[in-house]
């Protein structure tokens, strides 16, 4: 039985400019570079004032959400409204600063795979360091392995440095090693994407499998396409806040109402 | 500021009693980063204890030549200096980066922070075991007597390492909300190595000796350096690095009580 709940979470971003994290501008308080802070902007969350007299960026607020086995929740809104940092507080990266997130079932994140990824690493190191950081053991890295070596078709590549990749084989093994492993709780920052002609309708078929699998999935994205195609519910974020809840097409038609209202 | 919850205090402990556990975190990255180091290079990490060495004759030779000292005797004690200076010093500036250098792990998941202390320890340790060679050589070329006493390098270690851990965590912790830590620390270790016994004896002090006695790393190199050496070490250091690792812990666990938290905030 797994579970997402979120009752009442606020997460604020403290804002510190470059003087603002030195201890020098702690000490003197230069008005110039406080001036220079205070004119900081973000897309998206208000910019407000905490109970300690620090700037901080209100990036989720009053966000209730309840999501139980079978859940596909897409979340949609613009730049900034706070998409990835609603993935990271279910990942139990950012503790709200009020409310309370309880989760339950492993969770499975997605996103930031590629930027931790070692260059000079070889294929098959990036597969068993992967594993082995995710906590599997080393048998079953191995299993997992051969398993992806058949999927990402190679080969001799996998004792390969990945300098030596071409783009589309780092997304052959990035989407390999991302999808290796049956999630019980599955975070996305848009739906992870697939090579060439040929690779597409293999890499198709395994995420949506990989998909069903899991008891609950969240996935970001800006395409009402991908919603349409993966989620059975949707949520539209805007500065923070839930703007809409409900129904993949009445969430959708939502935000079109809005991005034209905001045109007009 | 420092004011702490019993829920924070409960989940702080969860997160080091995981990061100890986490070797598959600490130790696949730090042998991932030896091995990416000195990838193509002819040497690999024998490197290590190579550009050690070099450090070792060049230094060591011409301070105790500059100081009039017998070889027999202050060549062993200088290298020892050396190899454990490198570890403190370089560790201790390692662990400015601990959560920084790992931010794109730590916001990929949920991880426990402290893993990423050890990792930085564990690394500097293992370099460690790769200089330590060095010294088995010269103690071999001097002569240094094995003595019931040199068993006494293994509390001495653990307390060394006890020691080091609060020290990179609150490290840590400030560096990771102050980004200048780090420059604050490479700047500080020149002035540290000079008033830290290395490379010459405190006696050389004379009555400036006061400087070493009051300095917690000359005590953490003492109870290491000392049974090696085939001494015992007096009480003093003992339990001047014992007092040290209690009042440090306790310091340390709570600022990271109170902080744990933000850090994701701050990377």
């Amino acid at each position: 039985m797994y579970e997402i709940t979120l009752k009442k979470v606020r997460i604020e971003f403290p804002i510190y400019d470059q003087g603002g994290r030195s201890l020098r501008d702690m000490l003197l308080l230069n008005p110039v570079r406080r001036q220079i802070a205070s004119t900081v902007r973000l897309v998206g969350g208000e910019i407000t004032t905490n109970s300690s007299g620090n700037r901080v960026v209100c990036a989720l607020d009053g966000v209730d959400l309840h999501l139980v086995d079978g859940d596909r929740l897409g979340l949609i809104g613009h730049n900034g409204a706070g998409k990835t940092t609603i993935l990271r507080a279910m990942a139990g990266i950012y503790e709200p600063v009020a409310g309370e997130i309880v989760t339950r079932g492993e969770i499975t994140s997605l996103f930031g795979m590629t930027e931790s990824m070692d260059i000079d690493a070889t294929g098959y190191e990036t597969i068993r360091l992967r594993g082995l950081m995710l906590g599997r053991s080393p048998k079953e890295v191995n299993d997992t392995a051969q398993e992806i070596a058949d999927f990402t078709e190679l080969g001799e590549y996998l004792n390969m440095p990945l300098r030596t990749y071409s783009a589309g084989m780092l997304v052959r093994l990035a989407f390999g090693i991302a999808t290796s492993h049956q999630p019980e709780i599955l975070l996305m920052d848009e739906i992870i994407g697939a090579g060439d002609a040929s690779f597409f309708d293999r890499a198709q078929a395994r995420l949506k499998s990989f998909i069903d699998a899991a008891g609950i999935m969240v996935v970001a994205t800006h395409h009402p396409d991908i919603l349409r195609r993966w989620c059975n519910k949707a949520i539209l974020l805007s500065n923070g806040h839930i703007a809409a809840h409900g129904a993949v097409e009445d969430v959708i038609t939502e935000q079109m109402r809005r991005v034209n209202a905001a045109k007009k | 500021m420092l004011s702490t919850t019993q829920r924070d205090r409960r989940l702080a402990w969860i997160d080091l009693r995981r990061g100890v556990e986490a070797w598959n975190i600490w130790h696949i990255l730090a042998m991932q980063e030896l091995r990416q180091r000195y990838r193509r290079s002819v040497l690999g990490p024998l490197w290590i204890s190579v550009s050690l060495a070099v450090q070792v004759a060049v230094m060591g030779f011409l301070v105790g030549v500059l100081f009039k000292q017998e070889h027999t005797k202050y060549l062993p004690y200088a290298t020892l200096g050396i190899i454990l200076w490198n570890f403190i010093s370089t560790s201790l500036m390692e662990g400015a980066n601990c959560f920084v250098g790992a931010s794109t792990y730590l916001l990929q998941c949920k991880r426990p922070l402290f893993a990423f202390v050890i990792h930085v320890l564990w690394r500097n340790l293992v370099y460690l075991a790769h200089t330590a060679v060095i010294f088995v050589i010269v103690a071999l070329i001097f002569t240094v007597p094995l003595a019931p006493a040199t068993l006494l390098v293994l509390p001495g270690l653990v307390l060394l390492i006890v020691n080091m851990a609060w020290m990179l965590l609150f490290i840590g912790v400030i560096a990771a909300r102050f980004r200048d830590v780090h420059m604050m620390l490479s700047s500080s270790m020149t002035v540290l190595f000079w008033v830290t016994p290395i490379v010459f004896y405190p006696e050389m002090l004379g009555q400036f000796r006061w400087i070493t006695d009051f300095n917690p790393l000359a005590h953490l190199l003492e109870i290491v350096r000392a049974p090696l050496l085939g001494q015992v070490p007096a009480a003093e250091p003992w339990l001047f690095t014992i007092g040290m690792a209690v009042i440090g812990w306790i310091a340390t666990f709570q600022l990271f009580s109170r902080f744990r938290a933000r850090i994701p905030y701050w990377l």
